[in-house]
């Protein structure tokens, strides 16, 4: 008989949190250092509720009791997915974006305007949120052209399902350099980041 | 040293660290921040530096970095100054192939995470190598400004005339810029930075790298970062171009012309000779038939007719 603390309805986390979490980290490394480059991740990780695979292991990979998280009405209406990360990661909870050191969004259409979310301070600009949000797909559809660091030459992006603000939005993050939000964008068991470091234009 | 591969201890779960010596909370901080760093390229990240079972100045700042990111596939080199051979280099990779059981490697182009000590290999590296370098004092400007308040204003409103006031007194003074080391650069056109006492020599192999580059200080706690293909620029004024150092000699080992020397005394007698700091680079030509002029056993050359010593 096992003594061990079985909360009922909580979905397992890492098998092997040491490793995977390094190895998630490694590919996030990667994915932050060559903007809209994407990776795809395998995970033991039983993802609860909307969140999928590469949100799960991010948030497990990332999140603990020194990262305010902040969910999007489409996760924050299960229970379990506030359950799910308070249990693994410890992580409080918030009810204000600009509260959040990471925020995840399940429906990127509902995504919040980015000013709403932590920008950093002029001395301390590290202090800004990272919004780690769910798209229908990572390419297929409207195409910007990226530069900056991290990017050789150009390179296109093209995540389906962004609301129709958001690359004005991004204009405006990036031009606050080094004030700005930094994004992950995720798909099923695929991520890609944009850090706020990157230009795009049409 | 080639690649190896034992059974661990830490499989076995027998002792009291975590793989790679730090704790998982530790390293989800100094993640955080790396990516943070990743994000404002050449800002330095303020971090909780942990305590580390050597002493600050040793490279803690870069062994919590390299601890943070190493995986058990991953294959290190340690250079110190350039050479695999140095002291400070046989002990932290020592203590990786302990505390993570990662294979170890000498040569430059098989490593995947390469972490230095003063010096950036004369091999040119790829998109999937991280350079994780050992920094003493982060900021560039704490010899023109000690009150650390003031610095973060100047970095944070981009205030930087006095660090060129400072380059510009070099020129005044002895005609030309002074600084031979941790030569200031600018980052993406933003933040100026320390590169860490790397000679200047070393200083146009970050701009555009293609590989990812972590700097790591302990006792200064903090990290900053320049990611792949980000312009660095090394300051200078319009009629004195920065350039960097140059020598009369060829490498006396590998006849090397292109990398950085050192100078090595060989006797009380004024003899000496420049040899390759990239102890990894000289050794490779040396194997494809390059050779210099004290290839044959320099201190024997220069000790015969010595009597012998005790």
């Amino acid at each position: 008989m096992s003594l061990a603390y079985q909360p009922s309805g909580i979905l397992p986390g890492f098998n092997d949190p040491v490793h995977e979490a390094q190895q998630v980290f490694r590919q996030l490394l990667e994915a932050m250092s060559h903007p809209s480059v994407i990776v795809d991740i395998e995970t033991t990780a039983e993802s609860p509720g909307e969140m999928r695979e590469a949100m799960t292991a991010l948030a497990l990979t990332l999140f603990d009791a020194d990262t305010p998280v902040w969910l999007d009405a489409a996760l924050a209406e299960r229970a379990s997915i506030a359950d799910y990360l308070r249990f693994h990661c410890g992580c409080p909870i918030v009810q204000s974006p600009v509260e959040a050191a990471f925020a995840l969004i399940g429906s990127v259409e509902c995504l919040p305007r980015l000013e709403r979310f932590s920008m950093g301070d002029v001395q301390y600009p590290e202090r800004s949120a990272t919004v780690i949000m769910e798209t229908p797909q990572l390419t297929g559809g409207a195409a910007v052209v990226l530069t900056g660091p991290g990017i050789e030459t150009t390179r296109d992006f093209d995540a389906v399902g962004l609301p129709d603000w958001f690359w004005s939005a991004w204009a405006v993050n990036h031009g606050a350099f080094p004030l700005g939000v930094d994004t992950i964008f995720t798909c099923g068991d695929e991520f890609c980041a944009l850090p706020r470091s990157t230009l795009a234009e049409a | 040293m080639s690649a190896r591969k034992r059974k661990t201890r830490h499989d076995d779960g027998e002792t009291g660290y975590n793989f790679a010596y730090l704790d998982e909370q530790t390293k989800r901080m100094i993640r955080r921040c790396i990516l943070k760093a990743v994000a404002v390229p050449g800002y330095q990240v303020p971090f909780g530096s942990r305590e580390m079972p050597l002493p600050y100045g040793w490279g803690t700042g870069g062994i919590q970095v390299t601890a943070s990111i190493i995986g058990r596939n991953d294959m290190l080199k340690v250079i110190d100054q350039g050479s695999d051979d140095t002291t400070n280099a046989v002990s932290i990779r020592a203590f990786f192939a302990k505390t993570a059981d990662v294979a170890t490697t000498e040569e430059t182009s098989k490593a995947s995470v390469i972490q230095t000590r003063h010096r950036i290999p004369e091999r040119k590296l790829r998109a999937d190598q991280i350079l994780v370098y050992q920094v003493p004092i982060p900021e560039p400007l704490r010899f023109l400004e000690p009150r650390e308040t003031e610095c973060r204003k100047v970095h944070a409103y981009s205030e930087y005339g006095v660090m060129q006031v400072k380059l510009y007194e070099d020129i005044a003074r002895y005609g030309r810029i002074t600084t031979a080391y941790a030569y200031p650069v600018r980052v993406d056109d933003r933040y100026i930075m320390d590169p860490s006492p790397i000679p200047k020599f070393d200083n146009p192999k970050m701009d555009n790298s293609p590989a990812l580059q972590l700097f790591g200080a302990g006792r200064e706690k903090r990290i900053y970062a320049i990611p792949p293909y980000t312009t660095v620029h090394s300051l200078d004024f319009e009629d004195h171009p920065f350039d960097v150092e140059t020598w009369d000699e060829p490498c006396g080992l590998c006849g090397a012309t292109d990398s950085f020397l050192d100078e090595i005394i060989l006797d009380d007698q004024g003899g000496r000779m420049f040899a390759c700091s990239d102890s990894n680079f000289c050794t490779a030509r040396r194997a494809d038939g390059h050779t210099g002029q004290f290839a044959e056993d320099p201190i024997e050359e220069s000790r015969k007719g010595e009597p012998a010593h005790v």
